[in-house]
């Protein structure tokens, strides 16, 4: 049994744990506000929030439905835009109404729910954060134009009405935004938990944040035993432990871009993640499937790689740890074996002169899987490296750390020479393939692009861009 | 002087917008009827090959299956089309693009039916296949329709003037060639229909259809019943942008065919992989110009030849092109020109109408042209068009005489750049050195003057293009359009068009437009759906007519049931002949009298003494003549004009295209619906600048490698920057109170302004769209292999 809350609805369900979401809310419930546009994460039609019980309050978060398993409903509070009416049009409704924000209104739901999400999850409103908020949505007729405005005239409804010794969620219902039935949803919330039992299963299908396997195996995997793990306690959390930083394999991407932890000793991740998919992905998609997915292009694997991260693995109680660089055998294939699942992902703090960066280069800047990524990761000491990792994705069947470039690095002090002679060895030893996203010949391209950038950007005294060459 | 108005132009917020917000408005998905089956499609994967033979006997007795539906089941025409019947309900003899479909399934699990699909074995010899619409009339090439003899499927000549001689006059001549790429309409909803057999009474039909008369008639000849028999709903539609006309048209045709058969209702919804994979798309063009000119900027010739791929069926590729044949020179004033505009079948997924319909193709390509001259000639863009554009009397490619309505085409220009500085702009952009100018393309690595810091990579840069456009359907065909308008005894309104509502706002429109002419407010008006059974045929939602024609039909019935009210007032008041009435404020006010009256009260009076309040209304377009031999005549009654501004960064170093912001302004006449006008406005160069930068639908032998929207990228709320929208409101004699069309100009431009400012930006000009990454970069489209996002594993 599956329980959880759609809407103001108590919901008990045998139906199997893997099927998606969406066609649970569109098929047995015939909630049809939520739609279906895409069914791969693409379009954001058939966005809905997912309530938690964090630490006594309850966070809510934007999904896509369409890649979501049931299963991972359990014990929580599911909004569709059914579970936003009221009487009267909420004010981002409203909004959205009054500013053209709505034509042919297929998308529109998800829009409604992306920007009711958006207010129910911050306190610190502001039109740039809203409309990052509606980065997984897509509509052809508004141009956004209407959508835009309505964000911001919902933001001063609120600022305006606000009261301010109210807490959020009383001003949120006194001012319309959501009905007042989300009051008692904690207290209901509380019951559920307790009474659910995990709906894990025995099963060789590991299924984390479904935001991989969904979009291609979608129909081979409704009604099969996934083993859901994304809501397993033990694979989750982010925390340092002397010099060693610990990321469970169930940490979503979100949780990594807002960790405080990692934000302190990277500057600006906030910045390299913002390009990771779209905000509902990103509460979703798990380092651990990142890894295992094995995309040459995946991005959270980009950045561990120059972080040169330790991979965890374990198969009931044996266990073993390996490189993430020796990770990766060839084209989705990985040194795992079938029973083995990824635990955790650790590396060494940052030393104090090290420096960090990620680039990434997509056809479409926003929600777009990369052309070519890149991260560097150097500890030096006036200018000489003393340790350096570099990966490379996009280039190679695998993503990719670079070997030869980093030995040639190594104790060589950085110059303009230098950097051009790296430059030259990284492109030996990439193999780019043509595929969706780029030929061959403009991947290697835009790599020693990339690969400029960094040092420029990281040893601007040392590097004379002019000269380089 | 302009006419006041009380509900015109003012910001009426959609009339629908409350069951969209709230997600209650039913899409056709959405609807589920009792012991509703679905239907599921059987393809090969193959662009050309003969059908032997299909061995059903693997599915007959499967539990999922309750019925296989092939050509034989079709009662009356398997072969269908807008124009010409080339295309088949089921290709059961020759599969000629990816897309079609050679039988279904029908029954109640679609999961259970698509795994049930491979089990049907198909005996198919491959075919040569052509894919390349410059071999398309080549002899050796293969036929893709053999009965019809050649794969041209039309050629619209234009002549005017004598172009050698143009030619010998003129100082410079400049010879270019553009192209463009093949595009999906890309609406959020994918296709979804039900047929739901009546027995004795026909059959009923709700679907995300664009023009529900078009399918009922199509619906009628395939399952062989009379208009009367087949009642066709549209459902509220998620987006069309002229793309859910054919492939709707022929989806609900199967539906009804197997509905019949199994008697019970049948749903077909595409995923968006299926419609990706069957609906039609924007034509590819090939241009090729030749223009003669003046070294004062006037142009003397020029010659223009355009090759259009129409894919594997004709759809609406002869309307399509025809607009081109008219459009193709641009919004100027031009002596001598000689156009041939050809489109032709090859073996790729079929193109046909689609928002912009057949402009903005050669929109792109001659005003890329307009800013060459101006660069050869060391003008600015803005000087080059204002020699030579259209103005009040002018004599365009046709031999129309433009008058009737205020040629704004200086207007808009003016407009925009003053809004814009653009003279300033472009002069200070285009000084800024860019390192892409020296950029080797057969070594594709930078050299140490090339490599600069990332920032310093990005340049500015600025542009514009301008357009005009004709009105309605033109000389495509017969014009005219209904609307059924009913007052109610307490003064509440039924209203309904024959156009369709596709998302554009167009009930919101009409409830305006019988406000303003009975005095009343929209919130009394009631729109009832599309339905083929209570209105006549108005012929199709497209071609930005459905302000102009349906509005003016609209307009037509309120004025005829405000002509009846007007007379009852005289006659129970015995008013005079000078005393005059007006309708305001919900209220009859009458000159010289105390008391106005309610409209209420009066459609109560008028109950009482037996007025008839309900009428069809009809608005006939003036005619259009055009000689098809010479391609001369009064192509459209009607034009609009429009001018956009484009202002970019690019990073060199990537060849990202950031989009700052977009200028758009339009002359669409009187304005009616200003919120929805503005918003037709931000979608339409949204669209416009996703053709530009992004867009595209690539194949390989025919197959479509973007099937969905991880490959097929369109703009998000965060890629393109600031539209500012401005209205100029020319004067017009057609039209309710002179309104025209908007939807359609608002895209046309947008990939051409873009084009021409990332030229200004890099000095480098680019000849074919989209400008990604690697156009940018390369200066060539990569063309790569097939791979999906995804886990493997
Ligand atoms: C719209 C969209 C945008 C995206 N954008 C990006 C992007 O910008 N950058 C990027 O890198 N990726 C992107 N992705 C891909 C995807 O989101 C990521 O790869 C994500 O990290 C996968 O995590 P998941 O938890 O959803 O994986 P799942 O789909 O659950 O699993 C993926 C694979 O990993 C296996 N697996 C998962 N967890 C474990 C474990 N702990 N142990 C063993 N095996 C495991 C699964 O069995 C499966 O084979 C995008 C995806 C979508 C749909
Ligand atoms: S259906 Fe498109 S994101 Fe889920
Ligand atoms: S309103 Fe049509 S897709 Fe957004």
């Amino acid at each position: 049994m599956i329980n959880f809350i759609l809407n103001d609805l108590n919901i008990s369900t045998d139906l199997p744990p893997t099927i998606v979401l969406l066609d649970f809310i569109r098929k047995e419930k015939m909630l049809t506000g939520t739609k279906e546009g895409c069914r791969e994460g693409d379009c954001g039609a058939c966005t809905v929030l997912l309530g938690e019980l964090v630490k006594g309050t309850v966070k809510y978060k934007s999904v896509n439905s369409c890649l979501m398993p049931l299963g991972d409903a359990s014990g929580k509070h599911v909004v569709t835009v059914e579970g936003i009416n009221q009487k009267e049009l909420s004010p981002v409704q409203a909004t959205m109404v009054d500013e053209g924000g709505t034509q042919c209104g297929f998308c529109t739901p998800g829009f409604v729910v992306s920007m009711t999400g958006y207010f129910l999850n911050c306190s610190n409103l502001n039109t740039d954060d809203a409309i990052e908020s509606l980065g997984g949505n897509i509509c052809r007729c508004t141009g956004y134009g209407g959508i835009k405005r309505a964000a911001s005239d919902s933001i001063s409804i609120f600022e305006n009405g606000k009261s301010d010794n109210g807490n959020h969620l009383e001003n949120l219902i006194s001012l319309k935004f959501i009905p007042d039935y989300f009051r008692g949803i904690k207290k209901r919330l509380e019951k559920i938990s307790t009474n659910h039992k995990s709906v894990e299963k025995k099963s060789n299908v590991i299924i984390s944040g479904g935001t991989d396997l969904y979009v291609q195996r979608w129909e081979s995997l409704v009604g099969s035993k996934g083993n859901l793990i994304s809501q397993n306690k033990k694979l989750s959390g982010i925390s340092r432990i002397g010099k060693q930083i610990n990321i469970g394999s169930a940490a979503t991407i979100e949780e990594i871009k807002t960790s405080k932890l990692l934000q302190k000793y990277f500057p600006k991740w906030n910045n390299y993640l913002d390009l990771f998919g779209s905000l509902p992905i990103r509460n979703r998609a798990t380092i651990g499937g990142n890894i295992v997915n094995a995309s040459p292009i995946g991005d959270m694997v980009n950045i561990l790689l120059a972080l040169n991260s330790t991979v965890h693995l374990k198969d009931g109680k044996k266990k073993r740890s390996i490189l993430l660089k020796n990770f990766y055998k060839g084209y989705k294939s990985l040194d795992k074996k079938k029973n083995e699942i990824v635990d955790k992902i650790t590396f060494l703090t940052p030393s104090k002169n090290s420096l960090f960066n990620f680039e990434k280069i997509s056809k479409r800047t926003y929600l777009d899987i990369a052309s070519v990524n890149s991260s560097v990761y150097a500890e030096s000491k006036s200018g000489k490296i003393s340790n350096i990792h570099i990966s490379a994705g996009g280039v190679a069947p695998i993503p990719l750390y670079l070997n030869n470039t980093c030995n040639y690095l190594k104790n060589k002090t950085i110059d303009t020479e230098t950097i051009r002679n790296a430059a030259e060895i990284s492109l030996k030893e990439i193999s780019p393939i043509s595929d969706a996203r780029g030929s061959a010949e403009y991947k290697s391209l835009l790599l020693r692009q990339l690969f400029y950038a960094h040092f420029i950007k990281l040893f601007p005294q040392l590097v004379d861009p002019e000269k380089l060459l | 002087m302009k006419k006041e108005f009380s509900v015109v132009g003012k910001p009426i917020i959609r009339e629908d917008g409350f069951d969209k917000i709230t997600g209650r408005a039913k899409f056709a998905d959405d609807y589920k009827f009792d012991g509703m089956l679905h239907a599921v499609m059987l393809r090969i994967s193959e662009t050309h090959a003969k059908i032997n033979s299909i061995n059903y006997s693997e599915v007959e007795n499967d539990q999922a299956v309750n019925s296989i539906i092939t050509s034989a089941d079709i009662p009356g025409a398997k072969k269908v089309g807008m124009i010409k019947n080339d295309q088949p309900i089921f290709c059961d003899e020759v599969v000629v693009t990816p897309g079609d479909v050679l039988a279904m399934l029908v029954g109640e699990d679609t999961t259970r039916l698509r795994s049930a699909l491979s089990k049907i074995k198909i005996d198919y010899t491959p075919l040569p296949t052509l894919t390349d619409p410059q071999k398309s009339l080549d002899p050796k090439s293969p036929l893709i329709h053999p009965e019809l003899g050649s794969n041209l499927i039309i050629h619209h000549p234009l002549r005017k003037g004598n172009i050698e001689k143009g030619f010998t006059e003129s100082d410079h001549i400049l010879e270019q060639t553009y192209t463009t790429q093949l595009i999906e309409h890309a609406y959020i909803e994918p296709e979804a229909v039900i047929a739901i057999p009546l027995g004795q009474n026909g059959i009923k039909i709700i679907g995300s259809i664009q023009n529900p008369f078009s399918a009922r008639k199509i619906i009628a000849a395939v399952v062989n019943l009379p208009l009367d028999k087949v009642q066709v709903i549209q459902a509220q539609l998620g987006g069309s942008f002229g793309g859910k006309d054919d492939t709707m048209c022929i989806l609900s045709a199967r539906a009804a065919v197997a509905a019949i058969k199994v008697n019970r209702p049948v749903k077909i919804r595409y995923t968006r992989e299926e419609s990706i994979l069957e609906s039609y798309k924007r034509h590819p063009y090939i241009l090729n110009y030749k223009v003669g000119f003046k070294s004062s900027g006037k142009i003397k010739a020029m010659q223009i030849d355009i090759l259009a791929d129409g894919g594997a069926y004709c759809s609406m590729s002869p309307f399509v092109t025809w607009r081109s044949v008219v459009q193709a020179t641009g919004p100027y004033e031009i002596e001598n020109v000689h156009t041939d505009v050809r489109a032709v079948y090859t073996n790729n997924p079929y193109t046909g109408a689609m928002r912009g319909f057949g402009s903005p193709q050669p929109v792109f390509a001659n005003e890329s042209l307009m800013d060459e001259i101006a660069l050869q000639l060391g003008m600015n863009p803005v000087e080059v068009r204002k020699i030579n554009g259209l103005k009040a009397g002018s004599i365009t490619a046709t031999g129309q005489k433009l008058q009737n309505h205020d040629v704004n085409l200086l207007t808009v220009l003016d407009t925009a750049t003053k809004e814009t500085d653009f003279q300033n702009k472009w002069k200070k952009y285009k000084k800024d050195k860019s390192i892409i100018q020296k950029y080797d393309f057969n070594k594709p690595v930078f050299n140490n003057s090339q490599f600069i810091e990332p920032d310093q990579l990005i340049k500015k840069g600025i542009g514009l293009a301008v357009s005009y456009r004709g009105c309605s359907l033109g000389a495509e065909g017969i014009d005219a359009a209904a609307c059924y308008l009913s007052i109610q005894n307490d003064g509440t309104i039924y209203l309904l068009s024959g156009l369709a509502e596709n998302g554009q706002g167009l009930r919101t429109t009409f409830s305006i437009i019988v406000a303003e002419e009975l005095g009343i407010t929209t919130d009394n008006i009631f729109y009832l759906e599309t339905d083929t059974s209570r209105v006549p045929d108005s012929g199709p939602t497209v071609a930005s007519r459905a302000t102009l024609m349906g509005g003016g039909a609209v307009k037509n019935a309120a004025e005829i049931l405000r002509t009846r009210l007007e007379e009852l007032i005289r006659a129970e008041w015995k008013l005079k002949a000078a005393e005059k009435i007006i309708f305001k404020n919900n209220l009859a006010l009458i000159t010289n009298h105390k008391s106005p009256i309610t409209f209420q009260d009066l459609c109560k009076l008028a109950a009482n003494r037996g007025v008839n309040l309900a009428t069809i209304g009809w608005y006939k377009s003036p005619n259009v003549d055009w000689n098809e031999q010479t391609g001369q005549g009064d192509a459209y009654f009607t034009y609009v004009y429009g001018c956009q501004v484009a202002e970019v960064s690019v990073n060199q170093g990537t060849g990202e295209v950031y989009l700052d912001k977009i200028t758009a302004v339009h002359d669409p006449g009187t304005v009616i619906n200003k919120l929805g006008a503005e918003g037709q406005i931000y979608g339409g160069v949204t669209q416009g600048a996703g053709y530009g930068t992004l867009e595209e639908v690539t194949t390989e032998n025919g197959l479509i490698r973007e099937l969905n929207f991880d490959q097929y990228l369109i703009l998000t709320a965060k890629d393109i920057g600031e539209i500012k929208p401005i209205i100029v409101e020319g004067k017009e004699i057609y039209g309710p109170w002179g309104a025209k069309s908007l939807g359609e100009p608002t895209l046309e431009l947008t990939a051409a302004a873009i084009s021409n400012a990332v030229c200004n930006a890099l000095g480098k000009r680019f000849f074919n769209l989209p400008l990604n990454l690697e156009e940018i970069l390369l200066g060539k489209k990569l063309r790569p292999v097939e791979v999906k996002r995804g886990s493997l594993l």
